[in-house]
C-alpha cells in the first residue's frame, strides 16, 4: 500500500529481518522477565501486603495471605514468559499470549506509526525495555522484555520505512527546519529540563494528588491495624494542643504544613516524571522525546505522523505564565496521546511557544499567533449555560425548602446561589478564551479555562468536517465547528463562531473541499435553511456527480 | 501576559459570507414512518409505565398529570418531529467528497472527503427493517464518530455501499 503523504516515491520495500533472526520464526521474551515482571507487581503493591503484614495482632493468616499472594504473581510471571511469543517478518509483527485464552496480536509493518520505549526501574537493572508498538487504530502491541542493547535497533528496524523516506527530509528542509549544522545525520538537541522550569511544578496540582494519596494511605493504615490515632503518642499530644489553642493559630499552621507538603511533594513528582528530559530532532527530521527517573519513556515521532501540537494551561499553570506541549500525532490514542505525546513538560509560555515553532518547522509559532477572538453572542451562551442550571437547581432546592417545610434546610439554595457568581466569572473566562486563527499551515483553536488547550492542528491533516448548530445556538446565529483529524483527540472544536465565518473557515482552512456545497453570491437566493430549499428525491441510480 | 497572544482583533460576525447549500438529495419519504414509529414506541412505554405504576401504587396521584403531560408532548414530537426532520434530513455523495444533513431542532453538517474513507458500510435495525430502510455508515479514521446517511430504501443503500467502496479502494493512502 502506498501512501501519498510519504511522497510518491514510497513503495512499501521487502523488510530487512534483523540479522539475528531466521524469518518467521517465533521467539520469547526475555527470561529475565520472569524476575522482572514480578517485581514491579510485589513493589507496585508493597503498600498493600505491607499493610496486610504489618499488624498488632499478626495471625498466620496474614503471612499466608501475603506468601500466596506473592507465589501468585511469581507463577503468573512465570507463565507469561511461558506463554507469550513473538514474530517479526517483513509483513508483520505477531504477538501470541494467554494460558487458556490464547490471543493473537498481528500488526502489518507499514501499519506502524509509532513505538514507544519505556524503561521501568525494574527493566533498567536486568537491562530490559519495553516497545509499544502504536498503530493507531487499535490498543498498542507490546513487546514487554526486549534486551536494551537489541531495542533501538529494533525500534529503528519497526519505524525503518517511514523515517527514512526521501520525502520528509524534504519538506522538513522546504519549511526551514532540520537545518542541521553537523550534517544531515546529527541529532540536534532542541530542549533539556531547566532547573528554573521547577517553579511550575507546585502550580500543576500534582502535589495535592499525591498528598491525598498519602494521607489516604495513612489513614487506612491507622484503620486497618485498629489503631487508635490518639494511641501515638506524638498525634495525642497534637489533639490536645489543637484544643487549647485559638482557632485562628491552628487553621494557619495547618494551612501552612499542607502548602509546605504539597509543594514537596509537586516537586518531586515533576522531578520523577521529568528527570533527564530532552527533546531532540533527529537527523531524517523525526522528533525524539526522553523522561523520567525511576521509569523512563522515549518515543520517537516521525514528521508524517506529526499533525500538530496540543498547548495547555491548567488555570494556576496559566496564572504562573507556564503551559506545557503535547504532540498531536497519528498513531497514539487520545488517552495515551496525553501521557506519552509529551513534548515540553511545564514551562515558560514563551518556551512552549518556540518549541512548538521547532517542532513543527515553522518559523513563528502556531500556538502563539494572534486569535480571533468569538462573536459576543457567544459570551452570552457560556453565561447562559454556566448560571441558569445554578438557578433552576438553586429554585429546586428553594422549592423543596418552602414545600417540605421543617424537613429540608435551607443552606443548600443559599450555597448555590452563593456560588453563581463563581460560575459567572468562569463563563466569562471561558468566553475570553475562545479564539481561532488560520496560518499558512495550520488550524488554532483555544478554548477552556480550568484547562485551556490551544491546538495548532496541521491543515492537511484534516479529514473531514462537522458542523454543529443546536436550537439555541440558531437563535444566537452561532455553530461549532469541528475539524475531524486520525490523529489525537481526532476531532478538533471552533466553539461558537457566527456562522457564515465557521463555513468561511472550513472552507478555507481545506480548499476545494467544502466549494462544490458552497451557495455562490451569484446563485439565485436560496438560503441555507432546508425548508425554504426544494430537492429532488433520490433517484434509486444515478446519485453520484 | 496574556495579552501577548491573547485575542482581540476583529470580531467577524459578518452575516454574509459563504453558506452552505443543501445537500442534494432528500431521504426516503418512508422515514418518516419510521421516525414516527420510533418515536411514538419510545413515549408509549414511558406512558405505559406511569399509567402501571399510578394504579398499583395508591399514594401516587402525581402520575397521573405527569403521564398526562407525557401523552400531550408525546403526541406532539411524533407527529411533528419526523416531518420536520424529513425537510432537514439532506444527502448528498460528490466527486470527492460524501456530504450530509442530519438533525431537527439541532442541526448536523457533516462532509468526509472520499480519499478519507475507511470503511463503509449499511446497519439496520428491525424497526428500520419493517419499513424498509437502511443506514449508511461511512468511517474515517477519525474519533469523531461516523457520517450515517438515515433512512434511505436498503437497495439504494447497498448501491451506495458497493459504489462508496470501490471509489475507496482506488484511492491511494492510508486515509489518515
Amino acid at each position: 500500500m502506498s501512501d501519498h503523504d510519504n511522497g510518491p516515491g514510497f513503495v512499501q520495500p521487502p523488510m530487512p529481518a534483523p540479522p539475528d533472526e531466521t524469518p518467521r520464526s517465533w521467539r520469547r521474551l526475555s527470561a529475565r522477565m520472569i524476575i522482572v515482571r514480578p517485581l514491579h507487581e510485589i513493589v507496585g503493591s508493597f503498600p498493600f501486603l505491607a499493610l496486610l503484614l504489618i499488624t498488632d495482632n499478626a495471625g498466620l493468616w496474614r503471612v499466608l495471605a501475603v506468601g500466596y499472594l506473592i507465589g501468585l504473581v511469581l507463577v503468573r510471571g512465570v507463565v507469561h514468559w511461558w506463554r507469550t511469543s513473538y514474530r517479526i517478518d517483513a509483513e508483520q509483527v505477531e504477538v501470541r499470549t494467554g494460558l487458556f485464552v490464547r490471543k493473537h496480536l498481528a500488526v502489518r509493518r507499514d501499519r506502524i506509526r509509532t513505538v514507544a520505549v519505556t524503561v521501568k526501574w525494574g527493566h533498567r537493572l536486568f537491562g530490559l525495555t519495553r516497545l509499544d508498538i502504536g498503530t493507531g487504530r487499535e490498543d498498542p502491541v507490546s513487546l514487554d522484555g526486549i534486551p536494551s542493547d537489541r531495542a533501538e535497533r529494533l525500534r529503528e528496524d519497526l519505524l525503518g520505512p517511514t523515517a527514512d523516506t526521501p520525502g520528509s527530509i524534504e519538506t522538513a528542509a522546504a519549511r526551514g527546519a532540520g537545518t542541521t549544522p553537523g550534517g544531515p545525520n546529527t541529532p540536534q538537541t532542541l530542549r533539556t529540563l531547566q532547573p528554573t522550569w521547577l517553579r511550575y511544578a507546585p502550580l500543576t496540582l500534582s502535589g495535592l494528588a499525591s498528598g491525598g494519596a498519602v494521607v489516604g494511605i495513612a489513614f487506612r493504615a491507622l484503620d486497618t491495624t485498629d489503631t487508635n490515632p490518639t494511641d501515638i503518642g506524638v498525634l495525642h499530644d497534637l489533639g490536645t494542643w489543637v484544643q487549647h489553642s485559638p482557632p485562628a493559630v491552628i487553621t494557619a499552621i495547618a494551612f501552612g504544613c499542607v502548602l509546605a507538603v504539597v509543594v514537596l511533594l509537586s516537586l518531586a513528582n515533576y522531578a520523577v516524571q521529568f528527570w533527564n528530559y530532552r527533546l531532540w530532532q533527529a537527523g531524517d527530521g523525526s522528533l525524539g522525546v526522553r523522561r523520567g527517573l525511576f521509569t523512563s519513556r522515549s518515543l520517537s515521532i516521525s514528521r508524517e505522523r506529526l499533525r500538530g501540537v496540543l498547548r495547555s494551561e491548567q488555570l494556576l499553570l496559566r496564572a504562573g505564565g507556564g503551559s506545557r506541549l503535547t504532540a498531536i500525532v497519528t498513531g497514539l490514542g487520545g488517552q495515551e496521546n496525553s501521557r506519552s505525546g509529551l513534548l515540553l513538560p511545564p514551562a515558560p509560555r514563551t518556551v512552549a511557544n518556540h518549541t512548538a515553532a521547532q517542532c513543527l518547522g515553522e518559523p513563528r509559532s502556531p500556538v502563539g499567533t494572534v486569535l480571533t477572538r468569538h462573536p459576543t453572542r457567544a459570551a452570552w451562551r457560556r453565561q447562559s449555560r454556566a448560571v441558569v442550571p445554578m438557578l433552576l437547581i438553586a429554585v429546586a432546592l428553594a422549592g423543596c425548602a418552602v414545600w417540605a417545610g421543617a424537613g429540608w434546610p435551607d443552606w443548600p439554595w443559599i450555597t448555590v446561589v452563593a456560588l453563581t457568581p463563581a460560575a459567572s466569572l468562569l463563563a466569562l473566562d471561558r468566553y475570553r478564551n475562545l479564539g481561532h486563527a488560520l496560518t499558512p499551515h495550520y488550524l488554532v483553536t483555544r478554548s477552556g479555562s480550568l484547562r485551556r488547550d490551544t491546538a495548532a492542528l496541521q491543515r492537511t491533516g484534516i479529514i473531514g468536517w462537522k458542523l454543529r448548530c443546536s436550537l439555541f445556538q440558531r437563535l444566537a446565529g452561532l455553530s461549532t465547528l469541528t475539524a475531524t483529524t486520525a490523529a489525537g483527540d481526532g476531532a478538533y472544536e471552533v466553539t461558537d463562531v457566527g456562522h457564515a465565518d465557521a463555513v468561511a473557515l472550513a472552507d478555507s482552512a481545506v480548499p476545494d473541499l467544502l466549494e462544490p456545497f458552497l451557495l455562490t453570491a451569484t446563485d439565485p437566493a436560496t438560503e441555507t435553511h432546508p425548508r425554504n430549499q426544494d430537492t429532488p428525491s433520490a433517484p434509486s441510480s444515478k446519485f453520484s456527480v | 501576559m496574556d495579552g501577548a497572544d491573547t485575542t482581540a482583533v476583529n470580531r467577524t460576525t459578518t452575516a454574509s459570507g459563504p453558506r452552505l447549500r443543501n445537500p442534494r438529495y432528500r431521504v426516503d419519504r418512508r422515514a418518516i414512518a419510521w421516525w414516527s414509529a420510533r418515536a411514538g414506541i419510545g413515549w408509549a412505554i414511558l406512558v405505559v409505565i406511569q399509567l402501571v405504576l399510578w394504579l398499583t401504587i395508591s399514594g401516587a396521584w402525581w402520575l397521573l398529570p405527569t403521564g398526562l403531560g407525557c401523552v400531550v408532548v408525546g403526541l406532539a414530537h411524533t407527529l411533528l418531529m419526523p416531518r420536520w426532520r424529513y425537510r432537514v434530513h439532506h444527502w448528498e455523495i460528490s466527486a470527492d467528497a460524501v456530504y450530509t444533513l442530519a438533525g431537527w431542532a439541532n442541526l448536523e453538517w457533516r462532509v468526509a472527503p472520499i480519499s478519507r474513507i475507511q470503511t463503509v458500510d449499511t446497519v439496520s435495525n428491525p424497526l428500520e427493517r419493517l419499513f424498509g430502510l437502511a443506514t449508511v455508515t461511512v468511517t474515517t479514521a477519525s474519533a469523531a464518530g461516523p457520517v450515517e446517511i438515515n433512512g434511505i430504501g436498503h437497495e439504494l443503500a447497498a448501491t451506495l455501499v458497493a459504489e462508496l467502496t470501490a471509489r475507496t479502494q482506488a484511492e491511494p493512502g492510508d486515509a489518515t
